[in-house]
């Protein structure tokens, strides 16, 4: 075999594998999927009959869920998640909920400039009601 | 002169640059990521582990071979000890594998990884020798291209982008993911004598576990001292998971072998007040090797709805339902 064939037989192999590890390379990435809830936090001010006194605390957004810097005096749960349909935090269409000290299902909507959270114990009644607006610097 | 000197280094990458290793670089990749979504059975939790037992050794000797003029017999052998101890270390430490799931966080901000352990993994530790058998033969026909200098470019190449890609590969094997995509949690309203009754919010993680909101409206909790271990998880197929069509379970302590009732499969009991004398009886059944107090409940779709049922050991016997409605 010549020097130039062998050569030949060389890159004519290594394409094949390196169209082999591409091809493997590309199905490993499509069954990555891309982020599809923005991240995002930023800094409310709560008022309404969830807290006895106005709170101020951080709610942030990470890989779909939710999550607030709040103490127990803001009467919210500090977990939930994005709804099926995840939008900017900032629009709402979130879900707030907790098991501790009892159940309370907190459910967000933007309306105007601020968010409102309505507030449900375990039979689904009404228990408070919260507006989030973000504090003027 | 600088041919010489760098003959052995060049050997190194070749080694490695042939298609056994490329293709069982390719197999874990694809079984990693593809076949383990796909199919997820007992071949696709071994295929890896063959898999990686046998790159690992070739690329730790490799590695050594390119940092420094080591034997080809040592640095394979090292790859071989050194793989044998990180396998091994995994597979049995918890230690271990929590600095594993760690490091994959640091260096791929990959949260979610999951380290599955079972002993007989450790079978695919034969894969070892095999790969220092195989580099040691590869490693002669390097060499004799290295002496004639030829059709050594491509293989180094190859050998290059194997060890870039074969370590990649090795960091980021995982657990496969149920559903990769975003599921929200569903709030339902719970009427019925599983539970108390009210309202739940369920949700599932990217591997299909479930995690219940005010799960005693769902279930009644466990009398006290029981310690029954619990499994929650959504068994559906779509992604993003659709808990309100169902296809989802809890199941409460354990059962190897339910016993089969003769009137299996007869029309489900109606929703009506709980059968305490069944209850017992499931709990505290002598005739079948079931905990006491073990239940296996499912959320099905039926003609009216979405139902929540309760079986103890015997699979034929409904213990209690309760109907889920989706709130918005």
């Amino acid at each position: 075999m010549t020097l130039s064939r062998m050569r030949r037989n060389g890159a004519r192999q290594s394409i094949a594998a390196l169209r082999a590890i591409v091809t493997f390379v590309a199905l490993g990435l499509a069954a990555c999927d891309d982020p599809e809830c923005p991240d995002d936090q930023f800094v409310v001010e709560e008022n309404g009959s969830c807290a006895s006194s106005p709170q101020r605390f951080t709610i942030s957004a990470t890989q779909c869920h939710v999550a607030l810097t709040a103490t127990a005096d803001a009467g919210l749960p500090t977990q939930g998640a994005m709804g099926p349909s995840p939008v900017p935090l900032r629009q709402g269409g979130f879900i707030l909920y907790t098991d501790s000290p009892s159940f309370r299902l907190c459910r967000a909507q933007r309306v105007d400039y601020r968010l409102e959270l309505s507030c449900f114990d375990n039979d689904d009644a009404l228990v408070c009601q919260a507006e989030l607006t973000e504090p003027a610097f | 002169m600088r041919r010489h000197s760098q003959g052995p280094r060049r050997a190194a990458l070749s080694e490695l640059g042939s298609l056994l290793p490329l293709a069982m670089i390719g197999l874990l990749i694809a079984n990693d990521h593809v076949f383990k979504f796909v199919f997820h059975n007992a071949l696709t939790g071994k295929l890896s582990d063959v898999a990686i037992c046998f790159i690992m050794p070739l690329l730790v000797s490799a590695s050594l071979g390119l940092a420094a003029r080591i034997d080809l017999r040592w640095r394979l052998w090292a790859g071989a000890v050194v793989t044998a101890i990180v396998f091994s270390a995994l597979e049995m430490s918890d230690w271990a594998g929590g600095w594993f799931v760690r490091m994959v966080a640091l260096v791929f901000g990959v949260k979610h990884t999951v380290l599955t352990r079972d002993p007989t993994d450790l079978l695919a530790l034969a894969c070892v020798p095999l790969a220092v058998a195989y580099g040691r033969w590869r490693a002669r026909d390097a060499r004799r291209d290295v002496d004639v200098d030829v059709g050594l470019r491509w293989p180094r190449v190859r050998g290059a982008l194997a060890l870039a890609t074969g370590s990649l590969a090795l960091m980021a094997t995982t657990a496969p993911e149920q559903c990769g995509k975003w599921s929200a949690p569903t709030v339902f309203q719970v009427d019925g004598d599983c539970g108390t009754g009210g309202i739940i919010v369920v949700e599932a993680d990217p591997y299909g576990a479930l995690a219940v909101t005010n799960q005693a409206a769902l279930l009644a909790p466990e009398p006290d001292g029981a310690n029954l271990g619990r499994e929650q998880r959504y068994r559906g197929t779509s992604c993003p998971y659709t808990l309100e069509q169902g296809d989802w379970d809890i199941t409460i302590g354990d059962c190897s072998t339910p016993v089969v009732s003769p009137d299996a499969g007869a029309a489900p009991i109606d929703g009506g007040a709980p059968d305490a004398s069944r209850l017992l009886d499931a709990g505290s059944s002598n005739t079948s090797s079931c905990q006491a107090g073990y239940r296996q409940c499912q959320a099905t779709v039926e003609t009216d709805g979405l139902w929540f049922t309760c079986h103890g050991a015997d699979p034929g016997v409904a213990l209690c339902r309760s109907r889920l409605a989706v709130l918005p």
